[in-house]
């Protein structure tokens, strides 16, 4: 008895930790963002602000162009992540569940297309988006993004549908389905807490993605978010606390997206639907 | 509700949320962007400023940029890019070969990272026009030439002043200083390790830009050199080892923060700042910074001074920065009008007066100029401006030297052999001579 409670605590020790590790990150950019700028600089960094403000958060709302930003990064990342999901579910289900010749290649394709460096890609991308007369345009980077977010959400997905019984599928053809139906009204359902939270990850890809966005997009009016809070730092005396604030805003969305998908980030909707 | 229609919904309320927060203004974003752009005209230009740390300043250069397209009809497509952001921007325009803006902000040491492949026209001609006109600072108008040749019409420049914390002086009874060696003493004199207090805020953490060209022009200014006018190597010599061995020495007696080592180029001025050091050497950004209500008694503590002189010269690190026009660019005569609009001697002075002291004007003529030479901390500016020679790789004269010692730069090899000897990884001649390795390196590559 004395050993399991002991245990617990144990458990409840190490989770603590593990939350302090992954929010303390979190907490200083908050608390930064409420600081000024003379109590950024102070020799002992405060644990919280001694005068709260948000000023840096008026700095930002006002009179920069953050919010255009977000509105365009919101356009560009929901549009390729659900773009993704539309294109490389179709290609994860064949991967998952076809036999044909040149499986393996393809889907080795799709893990080395994923690897490639953003690096080596920007320059040939901005030629091609250039040549298109897509350059300083959403539209540029939305034809981009996809080139990372497609092979990484067929990728995640491969695995996820081949966990799915073939037995459904199996009971689904006796039943009449054809393999298209198949497709979508059987294993999509089953799949959707793994679509979903990759949709997120890929959402969240674009949503911080920087050198695509820096290279083709150079107008104001047409940059996204990181665009936007990079353009605030000046030399050697970057504003932290309009930076931290800006990191603040720009993950609520995230954040909201990710709340509300919660609920169906639970596994088990197969459990008990197969008898093996 | 069912699990099933709360996983569909879950699903689409990315969309949704899209939907309601683009609103409206969808088209907008989706539209091809042409927003910073002037009225139309027959001409067309496109110019990319590299923005500064004024809104008032950008606004002001977007404003001039406009008018100009107005005045003359012409169409100007002008963007300010972040400062952080321009090479990025302008490499990948240059590598596509599309996009390429006709006119750009440009410095020395970025002409010369592109050699021999330079994007820039010489525009010598240009510049003499102007100097003609409004004659320019000598060390301006000379230390632009690349190879005998102007690629950017020298505009403004930065500086790197010595802020020093008079009260801590005037506690000891100490004078201001005016060379190395009464920095180094005085910042033996006043350092406090035990109180976290400490003489010279100077760094040589790995990224510190800053401070890698403070330590630069402190060996220069004790006679030693990375390159000497010909080109040879001579970071080995005796006069850049006893630099890297006295940084060391401060380092180890206190008189330097033991995370000096660690520091980016924010590292100094966040010390001083938080009143950890006596005497940094910065951009007169620091002084803007401390121009702040919260700051006060630190700033009434505080004098701005040009950085001090050697035992062997003076010589302080030329920041100029101008405007380039491209090899690309098709229309150069409306691209060298654009320039010449933008130093109109009115409009210029105004400019540079919203930006004053962080950048200073470069002609002659501005030491009548009250803002100038009225205000101390200007005044101080204006006299580092006037006199910096000093540039990368200095004293070397060859084009090619000069790209070694600018491509050479970016690796921060100041930084890395003082912090290797300060930290005791490594000795003064260990360290240099690695040094040698690496430029020989950069002289393979330039051929």
């Amino acid at each position: 008895m004395k050993g399991k409670v002991r245990r617990k605590i144990l458990h409840r020790i190490f989770i603590a930790i593990c939350l302090f590790i992954a929010l303390a990150p979190i907490y200083w950019m908050l608390n930064t963002s409420l600081k000024s700028e003379a109590e950024i600089y102070l020799k002992v960094p405060t644990m919280w602000p001694k005068a709260p403000t948000l000023e840096a958060y008026r700095y930002l709302l006002t009179e920069t162009n953050f919010l255009n930003g977000i509105k365009n990064s919101l356009i560009v990342a929901g549009f390729v992540s659900l773009f993704s999901i539309f294109v490389a579910y179709p290609a994860a289900y064949v991967l998952a569940r076809m036999t044909f010749k040149g499986k393996r290649f393809f889907s080795k394709t799709v893990l080395f297309t994923y690897l490639l460096p953003t690096s080596v890609l920007y320059i040939p991308l901005y030629i091609f988006v250039a040549k298109l007369g897509l350059t300083n345009t959403i539209w540029g980077i939305m034809l981009i993004y996809p080139t990372f977010t497609l092979p990484y959400v067929a990728w995640i997905l491969i695995p996820h549908i081949a966990s799915i019984s073939t037995a459904l599928e199996e009971a689904a053809y006796i039943d009449g389905c054809s393999k298209f139906q198949t497709m979508y009204r059987i294993i999509f359902p089953l799949a959707l807490p793994g679509i979903i939270s990759t949709t997120i990850f890929a959402f969240a890809m674009c949503w911080g993605e920087y050198l695509y966005a820096l290279v083709n997009l150079v107008s104001k009016e047409v940059q996204t978010f990181p665009l936007i809070l990079s353009g605030l730092i000046f030399g050697d005396m970057p504003p932290w606390n309009q930076l931290m604030a800006g990191a603040i805003l720009a993950s609520v969305p995230i954040l909201v997206i990710y709340l509300l998908a919660s609920s169906s980030l639970v596994g088990g909707a197969t459990a008990g639907g197969v008898k093996e | 509700m069912s699990r099933k229609t709360r996983q569909m919904a879950a699903l689409f309320t990315a969309a949704a949320t899209l939907a309601a927060t683009a609103g409206t203004s969808w088209g907008a974003a989706l539209e091809t962007t042409e927003a910073a752009k002037t009225a139309s005209g027959d001409k067309e230009v496109t110019v990319w400023v590299e923005k500064v740390f004024s809104d008032d300043a950008n606004a002001l250069m977007e404003e001039r940029l406009k008018a100009y397209g107005e005045e003359k009809g012409v169409t100007v497509n002008y963007e300010m890019v972040a400062a952080s952001d321009f090479i990025t921007m302008l490499n990948a325009a240059i590598e596509a070969g599309t996009n390429v803006p006709d006119v750009v902000s440009m410095d020395t040491t970025k002409v010369l990272n592109y050699y021999p492949n330079i994007p820039a026209m010489d525009v010598s001609e240009l510049v003499n026009e102007i100097n003609t006109e409004r004659p320019y600072f000598e060390a301006s108008y000379e230390g632009t030439k690349i190879g005998g040749v102007h690629y950017y019409v020298p505009y403004y420049s930065s500086s790197c002043m010595m802020f020093v914390r008079k009260d801590k002086l005037e506690e000891k009874g100490l004078e201001l200083p005016t060379t190395w060696d009464e920095v180094f003493e005085v910042a033996q004199a006043v350092s406090n390790p035990d109180e976290d207090f400490y003489g010279l805020g100077m760094g040589c953490g790995e990224i510190d830009d800053d401070d890698e060209n403070t330590l630069r022009q402190m060996t220069w200014n004790e006679g030693g050199y990375l390159l000497d006018a010909e080109g040879t190597i001579t970071c080995d010599s005796e006069a850049v080892v006893n630099s890297v061995n006295k940084y060391a020495e401060l380092y180890k007696a206190g008189a330097i923060p033991a995370d000096a080592t660690t520091w980016d180029a924010g590292g100094n001025n966040g010390s001083y700042l938080a009143e950890r050091t006596a005497i940094v050497f910065n951009a007169p950004t620091l002084y803007n910074a401390l121009q702040a209500d919260e700051y006060k008694e630190l700033f009434e503590n505080t004098v701005v001074l040009a950085p001090p002189a050697g035992s062997d010269n003076s010589v302080f690190m030329n920041f100029n920065r101008g405007f380039s026009i491209m090899n690309t660019c098709e229309d150069v005569e409306t691209a060298s009008d654009v320039i010449k609009y933008l130093c109109d001697k009115e409009w210029y002075d105004s400019y540079l007066e919203t930006i004053a002291p962080v950048f200073a004007p470069l002609f002659q003529d501005s030491m009548e100029n009250p803002t100038w030479t009225e205000d101390a901390v200007n005044s101080e500016v204006l006299k580092y401006v006037q006199n910096a020679s000093g540039y990368y790789g200095y004293p070397v004269e060859t084009i090619e030297g000069r790209a070694v010692a600018a491509k050479h730069y970016f690796t921060m090899p100041m930084d890395k052999a003082f912090n290797q000897v300060a930290t005791e990884v490594t000795s003064a001649e260990s360290a240099l001579e690695n040094m040698k390795y690496d430029l020989e390196d950069f002289m393979d590559q330039i051929g």
